[in-house]
């Protein structure tokens, strides 16, 4: 009897404060093993991600310009090119006014990776890295394992096949994920903090030559899943990428430890 | 039945209380994480004022430790043309022969020539490359350390010294790293203005330049 009340209560202690320690904004992750798409010989074959928070939706106009109002030295007209390009934040209408073409509640874009830490650390949370990403966005909405789901792999070749829409719709405007993440496909693409780990083949010499190869016909050389597209081409799209690029479609949401959330 | 009551009663209370530890901790986590003032990446003032040039890699505003386990600020680095590799201490393979060749650049120069030229490894492995780590390193390699200093700092720092650098490493299972292998030059005033791309390749247009631009 008593055994059995000790164990109820310390199981609503512990519910309650899990709740507690997940901002509302926020769901929980739980960590597990993510599979590169590509794995060279030297190491092996997973990463291991421990359990993470990350927020619901992308981060959208409004809360950015909170940002900038708070930190002005990101507003447009201050930052310099190292950090952002010629494009950063081009859609807005001026350093602090989003403009009306624009849905405040959309995902900001035109953002660099500079930017997007800022806000992030700004926030008191980080950048997701690849591998928590990838695993909160491997879930459709109905199980951890979509990419397993030809229609939902399907869905999301469909979005990056076609244009984008000139007016960007707002956050939580496609669909929710297992997780509860809204957007995770469909809606734009997400800088990772650590995007510049993509195309580094161990102890290569002059890797830049071989790398660009794996995009053409030795891209399958090394590659886990073949049948994962969509994956190679945000593969691909990283690999592109440099910090203070700022592109239409490319924006970001935050992450956060979760262990030390909870001590 | 009595003891039960009271064993009882002393759960609840245990429980209770708990959970108002808890509860009083998240909410403090939360304050904490209420957005703070600044960021640490590329500061404010130092961006806004005219001390650093458009492209200067030293207006980042990170901090490091040196071999000797002092502060280094990126501006202390201007004046000179810096030589500029990322490694880490145990990689048994790349790095020694890119501080090899950053060896080889440094022997083909004069001792005029050597006077504005400085030599710097930033560290991408914080957690296992301290300071002293560092200075053991530096012996290892026999480093003229009046001229080469090695630097280590936090994550995030490293981070934004790699992406300018167009650096890209990935940390492996084994606690070892995959990278780019990259010998950067920078001017004076901390731009870069030449990317030496591979490993025991022919230095000599690197040296070439750095003549160039001392002299």
């Amino acid at each position: 009897m008593l055994r059995l009340l000790i164990i109820i209560l310390t199981f609503v202690f512990t519910v309650s404060a899990q709740k507690k320690s997940v901002p509302t904004e926020m769901v929980l992750i739980e960590g597990g093993n993510y599979t590169p798409l590509y794995i060279n010989d030297t190491t092996s074959q997973t990463v291991k991600v421990e359990s993470f928070l990350l927020d619901k939706y992308a981060v959208t106009n409004n809360e950015f310009l909170e940002f900038i109002k708070a930190v002005p030295k990101w507003k447009r007209s201050a930052v310099n090119n190292l950090f952002a390009d010629e494009n950063y934040l081009s859609s807005w209408k001026s350093d602090f006014e989003i403009g009306d073409n624009l849905s405040p509640h959309s995902p900001v874009i035109n953002v660099s990776w500079f930017a997007a830490k800022a806000y992030a650390e700004w926030k008191g949370k980080r950048l997701p890295t690849v591998a928590e990403w990838e695993i909160a966005a491997q879930a459709d909405s109905k199980t951890k394992e979509g990419y397993k789901n030809k229609e939902f792999v399907n869905l999301i070749l469909n979005w990056y096949s076609v244009p984008s829409s000139k007016k960007l719709p707002e956050v939580g405007s496609t669909y929710k994920n297992f997780y509860g993440l809204y957007d995770m496909h469909g809606l734009i693409w997400e800088w990772t903090s650590d995007f510049f780990n993509a195309l580094v083949s161990g102890e290569s010499r002059g890797d830049n030559g071989i790398n660009r190869n794996l995009f053409c016909g030795n891209g399958s050389v090394g590659a886990t899943d073949y049948t994962n597209y969509p994956a190679f081409m945000r593969f691909a799209f990283r690999s592109s990428l440099k910090a203070n690029y700022t592109t239409a479609n490319l924006g970001f949401r935050c992450a956060k430890d979760f262990n030390k959330e909870r001590k | 039945m009595k003891k039960y009551i009271s064993v009882f009663s002393l759960v609840i209370i245990l429980a209770a209380a708990g959970y108002f530890v808890i509860a009083k901790n998240s909410s403090e986590n939360e304050s904490q994480s209420k957005p703070k003032k600044t960021s640490s990446c590329c500061s404010s003032e130092e961006m806004s004022n005219d001390t650093f040039t458009e492209n200067s890699i030293y207006q980042l505003n990170s901090n490091w430790k040196n071999q000797f386990n002092n502060d280094v600020s990126l501006k202390e680095l201007k004046g000179k043309i810096n030589v500029i590799s990322m490694i880490f201490a145990n990689c048994s393979y790349a790095c020694p022969i890119l501080v090899n060749d950053m060896r080889k650049i440094e022997s083909a120069l004069s001792k005029e020539e050597l006077k504005d030229v400085q030599f710097t490894l930033i560290s991408i492995d914080p957690e296992r490359d301290t300071p002293k780590r560092l200075k053991q390193f530096a012996e290892d390699q026999k480093l003229n350390l009046a001229r080469w200093k090695l630097l280590t700092g936090s994550r995030s720092d490293i981070d934004d010294f790699a992406v300018l650098l167009g650096f890209r490493y990935k940390k492996e299972n084994d606690g070892s790293f995959s990278h780019s292998n990259i010998i950067t030059l920078l001017d004076k005033e901390g731009e870069i203005i030449n990317q030496h791309i591979g490993l025991n390749e022919d230095v000599s247009e690197t040296i070439s330049i750095i003549k160039e631009t001392v002299n």
